[in-house]
Formats: C-alpha cells, structure tokens, sequence
C-alpha cells in the first residue's frame, strides 16, 4: 500500500495498483481487470457482431462507418508499409485498436470494485499490456523467421558491427516493454489523476466534479491515442520484422 | 472481496487470463466480423467502380452521339448549300439561255422585217415606176396629142425611166 501525499496538506489515500484479487491454484487473479476486460471484450465482440447482423453494402450507418474506417485505415497502412501480401496483418492491428480504445474508455464509467468513481482500465493493469506486447511480439518474431528463414533471422542480431550484438537483442526484447509499459503507465497515471481530483475535500467538491468532468474528456482523448500508437506500432514492428535485412 | 496490492509492474496469473480473452476477441472478430464487413467494403467499392464505369460510359456514348447529330447537321448543311448552288447555277443557264432565245428570235423578227420592208419598197418602186410611166404617158399625149402609140412608145419610156432611176441611184445598190 502507498500512501501518496498529494498537495501537502490534502493527505489523501489514493491506492496504487490495489486490485480486487482472487486465488487460483495458488496463484493470484485481478478480479477488476478480468472483469472490466470481459466488459471491453462484450462491447466489442456487441458491436462487432451487432454490425455484422445489418451490415450492408448500401448507405452504411454510422457503426458501419466507424469499423470501415478503422478497417480502410488500418488496412491502408499495412499495404503501404508491409504490402499487400500481409493483409493478415490487419485482423490483429485492427482488434488490437479497437479492443484497447474500448478498455481506454471504460475509465469514465463509474466503478464497480472498490473504486466507484471510475472503472480502473484493464489497460491499466500490466497483465493485459504484457499479454498484447507479447502476442505482437511473438507474432512479428513469427512473421521475421517466415519471411527471412531462420537462419537469417538470427544472423540479423549477429550483424556487424559485432560491438553491437547485444544491442540488437536488447532492442527486440525491449519492444514488447516498452509497447506495453507505455500503454499501461498513461492509463494508469490517467486512473491515478482521477482518484486524485475525486479525492478533494468537500469544500472543493464543485471543482473537483468539474475537473473530473474536463480530465475525464481529455482522458478518452488520450485513451485514442494510445489505442492509435498501439495499432501503428504493432504495424510498424511487423515492417521491420520483415524488412529488416533487405537494406 | 479480497483487496490486495502488490508491484504493479509485476504480472500474475491475470496475463493468462487477459492473454486468452484478447486472443478470444481477436479470433471471433478476425473470423466472424472482419471478412463480413471488408466483404461489403468490397462491394460497396464495386457498385461504385461499376457506377463510375457506367457514367464514363454513359458520358463517352452521350459525346459520340453529340458527334454524329453535329456530324449530320454539317452534311445537312452542306447538301442544303449544294442543293442552292446547284438551282443557282441552274437559273443562271436559264436565264443565259432564254437570253440567248430573246437575242435569235430579235434576230429572226428584225431578219423578217427588213425583208417586209425590201418587198414593200419593191412593190412601191413598182408601182411607182408604173405610176411615172403612166404620168409621163399621159403628159406627152397632152402634148403631142392623140398621136401618141402606147404600144410604140411604151419601150422608150421604160428605158428612159430605168436610166432617171440608175443616175438617181448610187452605184452598186439594188432594190
């Protein structure tokens, strides 16, 4: 338990990667963050498969706009940088943006668990942002060994100059943590501003609504960028997966 | 409900879990959803090529037929010339004909009259001749008295006049 000195005199008690926990065969569960990522994972799957129900090649509704235009962008970007040859790139870039974009926005519902004033994002739990970094990770690696063969795909690392071998392999495990840590520490920072601002004495109780309210906005602002940067990184890696070498 | 906290930057039994929800996600919208929705993209992209193609089309046939309607009318236009160039011309000939008509029949007329007019002034001369013989008959009867044979004196009088009508005359011209 951290004890966080906000502003001074205002001693609050904001909690910092306090979970609702559960055990299993001895091991511990995040309950919050299964649940809210079954929440994230229900209304994307809802309005995945709402969509498919009435989806048309008319006039499309504004849904339909919504997926085709994450669909085109996505699908647009990985046929500019990977070719068309790794359209299979675009299920997981596209899952990857819209799944996190949802957790993101879970943050200014109210909570369930120990928090009411907002559902702690199952983006703001490392288990989700290991759990997607690694998938990308092992996906692009995957993809590298494919595209190049094994053997080149180790040389890659090995390449000259040799000073910088270590480097090389540095640089490829760091990806997956810095893809997740960025992802997790600005919803978490973004939870952490939250219960701050709730946390004012009750004589601020009209500003603190209010700059709940403002952050709260500027939250979801921010959740679409990391939604975004998440996507387009994962893009990017897959380029450099199966680029590198050529040049 | 168990609070607990720990090294947020830790994983725990969660990442299994989390990792099997998102591929869960992941695979449902990568076989269910995905394909159904770039589908219809692809539809809507083929309506929209084909409806372009078909204006192209429609605005390549509307030129053509631009074309020929300008077409014809310059070909109508130019029998329309053609036609009154050609009753032009046609006029022309007639009227160069019918002036050729009008000059002849002048010809013919004014041919016809002098000839009148020779005969005419034959038959005057004639009778004028007789008149003067018969004239100078009588005057010299008047004179001479009744002695006068006309049957005698007929021929003289005849040459006489013939040679008052040659002096009178010029040389050359005979009516």
């Amino acid at each position: 338990m951290t004890m966080l000195n906000a502003a001074g005199m205002l001693a609050v008690n904001i909690p910092i990667g306090q979970h609702v926990t559960g055990k299993l065969f001895g091991f511990t569960l995040n309950l919050d963050t299964i649940w809210n990522t079954v929440v994230a994972g229900a209304i994307v799957l809802g309005l995945g498969f709402y969509l498919r129900s009435r989806v048309t090649a008319g006039v499309p509704g504004k849904l339909q706009l919504f997926w085709e235009f994450v669909i085109g962008s996505v699908g647009d970007q990985v046929e500019n940088s990977l070719g068309p040859r790794y359209r299979r790139a675009v299920p997981l870039a596209v899952t990857l943006f819209v799944f996190i974009l949802v957790a993101d926005w879970l943050e200014i519902l109210p909570g369930l668990f120990h928090n009411t004033d907002y559902s702690p994002a199952p983006t703001a739990d490392v288990n989700l942002t290991y759990a997607m970094a690694i998938l990308v990770f092992l996906v692009t690696n995957a993809e590298a060994i494919r595209a190049k063969g094994f053997g080149r795909y180790l040389k890659h690392f090995f390449r000259k100059p040799r000073l910088l071998v270590p480097i090389n392999i540095l640089e490829e495990l760091l990806k997956p943590l810095t893809l997740s840590l960025r992802l997790f520490g600005n919803l978490f920072s973004g939870g952490i501003m939250i219960a701050l601002l709730i946390s004012f004495p009750i004589a601020f109780f009209p500003a603190s609504i209010a700059f709940t309210v403002i952050w709260k906005l500027f939250d979801m602002f921010i959740g679409v960028i990391q939604a975004f940067i998440f996507a387009l990184l994962t893009i990017l890696y897959y380029e450099f997966a199966i680029k590198e070498g050529e040049h | 409900m168990l609070l607990a906290s720990s090294n947020f930057l830790v994983p725990n039994l969660t990442f299994v879990v989390e990792l099997a929800a998102f591929l869960l996600v992941l695979g449902a919208l990568a076989k269910y959803v995905l394909p159904v929705i770039n589908r219809t993209m692809e539809q809507r992209q083929a309506t929209i090529r084909q409806a372009l193609t078909d204006a192209e089309e429609a605005k390549r046939r509307a030129a053509e037929a631009e074309e020929e309607y300008k077409r014809a009318i310059s070909e109508a236009r130019s029998q329309a010339r053609s036609v009154v160039d050609e009753a032009g011309r046609l006029a022309e000939q007639m009227r160069a004909e019918k002036r050729q008509q009008a000059d002849q029949e002048y010809e013919h007329i004014i041919a016809r009259a002098r000839v009148d007019i020779d005969a005419q002034m034959r038959r005057a001369t004639e009778e004028l001749r007789q008149q003067a013989a018969d004239l100078a008959i009588s005057v010299v009867e008047k004179v001479l008295g009744e002695g006068l044979d006309e049957a005698t004196h007929r021929n003289l009088i005849d040459r006489t006049i013939t040679e008052v009508e040659a002096r009178s005359r010029p040389a050359g011209v005979t009516t």
